[in-house]
């Protein structure tokens, strides 16, 4: 096999079931501590390759005498002579595909077939080299494919995403705060920029996708470049807060303004539980919808105790419900003053639109927030925009249908903080609970970059294709994410051995097999380079240089 | 094999390597045998005869009875391991022993390096024997092997997992073993190994 040959087998399969994972007696010239969990092997069979991953090790003793009688720590020549004899390790491994020794050397799908057999005793194991990772995952110079990390301990083998299967389902990026979820989705998203297939709206709470992201390395004062500065023809910004990106400098291309009669009673239900809303009150915005129609909330918003007390006459509510409801909603409008408007000028109004039409030739968008990082602000704002968006893509598809054309552009929305717009109790209630659902009928789907997993809806979570997930404390997360998926077990494993920077397991529809990941580095001289950008004294030195060329 | 040696107490060391030669009367061919002593005994040149305590140093009875050392013979017995056949080591015993009368050396260290290159002669060293104990005469074997390739620093490990593997299932007695080859027990007898 390709490169095998000078390598060294890291052990052989003594046992193992296709159900339960294979067991390899590690090689007594192997360091136990150089195998991590999440490694890829490849397992030689007399027929096929077996591509693993690295689920488990375990230490054995061949006699249970020697756990009972451990040689002393000073005496290194039992412990030299033991190792890999008397005492050995045995890793266990989760084969997930399988490729035909006759198959050719280049990517195929077509050659990776599921784990329906295991090997016969004594197969020896090898890493993975550079071409399984190419035969299984793709090249990085073939256009379907987008390099966007290594392997664990190869790290200078590319590994890629399929960009065409990735976009075909919703996806997400899950992990706890600071383990690297929003540079991992920065380096996604430049890969769907890049591969020209679809658009993208991205709810950007943080400030941290359109001009400059933040990082936590102290080193780099400056933060990074965002996706803006990447791609200034493809990246438009929209901003909810020109105040703020005056202050950093930064111009958007659009003022987002939303009209308050746009605010329906399913942003309120969404709302609910930050404006501490009961049923009894929700029930009361149906019914002043029903009464007051389309501009319900600037009506009631406007209405005087007389007028309330006329409401609750006509039966919508009683008084003091009234009373207490206006009074919550008025905090809700004052917390969303900045741009959440009664009257919107002329040339903010057709902002749906502009944003329907940037989307549909190509752009990607990302909404900034500015300073109106409160989870209302973010949650009402991203609902009623995509609740807009989402109609003119049905629209648009629908009439595409019709007329048997081709429909709008393909769209991926990315949210963050996914877990407060798909929890089980609004999924159903959300315009994202219905994206998620209804898949890519409408060329919509969701890219969710969370860190509570647990906190969203299970019928939700099932309908993402590709996830990508750093690390993850909480066991309801870990089970939450790796729900549905065949062995979760030993990935569990995995998972728990994630390092806490750059590192994600990837698995799902995109991936042929789960598989851990070191990510590129954003924004560093490589990635730079991969997409035409200059450093800033790269730029400096040439344009020193020809203006010294045509003047000097 | 039981050879007798040529002066009086002074013995083969126990668990050393010797080898027996003799010409094969048949084919004409030089034959040998490597051997691991385990046994030494002094005793009466005759049969029948035993010898009897005269309560007198060793100085002393040397000065006063000198005869009755030339009724004593030294004899060790060692233990077949297999062959050196034009300087290539064989671990198959050979389908002879050697013939009465065949001389006995102590084999040089070359021949104990050669002979222990493969930890393989281990196999036979452990098998049990009356009266004796293998680890025992397994360490003192492998001390012997690991004088002869001093220059080798990983050797004392190379056989010790040969040992691991025949004792995967008797940690108590690998333990003995490698507790006679460490510490104060592999540096008790000095110079000698």
């Amino acid at each position: 096999m390709a490169g095998t040959g000078e390598m060294r087998p890291i052990g052989v399969i003594i046992g193992g079931s296709l159900s339960e994972g294979l067991q390899m007696k590690v090689s007594d010239q192997v360091s136990v501590e150089d195998l991590r969990a999440g490694r890829f092997m490849v397992v030689e069979g007399e027929k096929y390759r077996f591509f693993c991953l690295l689920t488990d090790v375990v230490l054995e003793t061949s006699d249970r005498r020697f756990m009972l009688f451990p040689p002393a720590t000073g005496d290194t020549l039992a412990r030299q002579v033991l190792q890999g004899t008397g005492a050995y390790a045995i890793a266990t491994l989760r084969p997930t595909l399988m490729r035909s020794n006759g198959a050719p050397a280049e990517f195929d799908a077509g050659s990776l077939l599921p784990v329906k057999t295991i090997m016969p005793h004594f197969c020896a194991v090898y890493p993975a080299n550079p071409d399984d990772v190419a035969q299984v995952f793709g090249k990085k110079d073939d256009q379907r494919f987008y390099h966007i990390g290594s392997p664990l301990e190869m790290e200078e083998t590319p590994l890629c995403l399929n960009m065409e299967r990735f976009i075909e389902r919703s996806s997400g990026v899950f992990g706890k705060s600071g383990t690297g979820k929003t540079f991992l989705t920065r380096i996604i998203l430049c890969g769907l920029i890049q591969s020209q297939q679809i658009s993208s709206l991205i709810f950007d709470m943080h400030n941290e996708y359109g001009f400059r992201g933040t990082t936590e390395e102290r080193n780099r004062s400056g933060g990074v470049r965002g996706l803006k500065q990447f791609f200034p023809d493809r990246v438009k910004v929209y901003s909810l807060d020109p105040e703020s990106s005056k202050n950093r400098r930064v111009t958007p291309d659009a003022i987002v303004r939303i009209p308050i009669k746009d605010v329906t009673v399913e942003d309120i239900m969404l709302l609910a539980g930050e404006l501490n809303l009961g049923g009894t009150a929700l029930e009361t915005c149906i019914q002043l919808e029903n009464r007051l129609g389309e501009n319900w909330l600037a009506d009631f918003l406007e209405k005087e105790s007389d007028d309330i007390v006329d409401l609750s006459r006509q039966n919508v509510g009683h008084q003091g419900a009234l009373n207490a409801l206006q009074r919550k909603l008025r905090s809700f409008e004052h917390r969303c003053s900045d741009f959440l408007k009664r009257e919107v000028a002329k040339q903010e109004s057709g902002i749906i639109e502009e944003l329907f039409s940037d989307l549909n030739h190509g752009k990607h968008v990302v909404l900034e927030f500015g300073r109106h990082r409160d989870p209302l602000q973010y949650m009402l704002v991203a609902n009623i925009l995509t609740r807009k968006i989402h109609e003119r893509y049905r629209e648009e598809t629908e009439k595409a249908m019709e007329g048997d054309q081709p429909g709008p552009r393909p769209l991926v929305i990315v949210i963050e903080e996914a877990h407060k717009f798909l929890s089980p109790e609004l999924s159903d209630q959300t315009i994202f609970g219905t994206i998620a659902r209804e898949m890519r009928k409408y060329h919509v789907t969701l890219m969710v970059v969370d860190q509570r997993p647990s906190g969203i809806d299970d019928e939700i979570l099932s309908q993402i294709g590709t996830r990508a997930v750093c690390l993850l404390d909480d066991e309801r997360d870990v089970n939450a994410v790796l729900q549905g998926t065949p062995s979760s077990s030993g990935l569990r494993a995995v998972l728990a051995g994630l390092e806490s920077k750059q590192q994600a397991l990837i698995f799902g529809h995109a991936m042929p097999m789960p598989i851990v990941i070191r990510s590129r580095t954003y924004d560093d001289e490589n990635f730079r380079k991969a997409f035409h950008l200059e450093a800033p004294e790269e730029r400096k030195q040439r344009l020193d240089k020809e203006i010294s060329s045509d003047y000097g | 094999m039981t050879a007798q040696c040529r002066l009086l107490n002074q013995p083969p060391a126990f668990g050393s390597f010797v080898r027996a030669e003799w010409n094969d009367g048949e084919s004409g061919r030089r034959k040998s045998l490597i051997a691991i002593v385990y046994w030494v005994t002094t005793t009466a040149a005759e049969a029948g005869r035993r010898p009897a305590p005269y309560g007198l140093t060793l100085e002393e009875l040397k000065r006063e009875q000198p005869q009755i050392f030339e009724l004593l013979v030294t004899e060790f017995t060692a233990l077949h391991l297999g062959t050196i056949i034009e300087n290539a080591p064989g671990y198959a015993l050979p389908p002879q022993p050697p013939p009465v009368h065949a001389f006995v050396y102590s084999c040089t260290s070359e021949e104990v390096r050669l002979f222990t290159e493969s930890p393989r002669f281990l196999r036979t060293t452990l098998q049990s024997i009356p009266n004796l104990s293998s680890e025992q005469l397994t360490a003192a074997a492998i001390r012997h092997a690991n004088a002869a390739h001093a220059k080798e620093s990983e050797y004392l490990v190379k056989v010790g997992r040969e040992l691991a593997r025949q004792l995967h299932d008797d940690a108590p007695r690998l333990q003995a073993i490698l507790e006679l080859l460490t510490g104060s027990d592999s540096t008790h007898f000095g110079s000698e190994f």
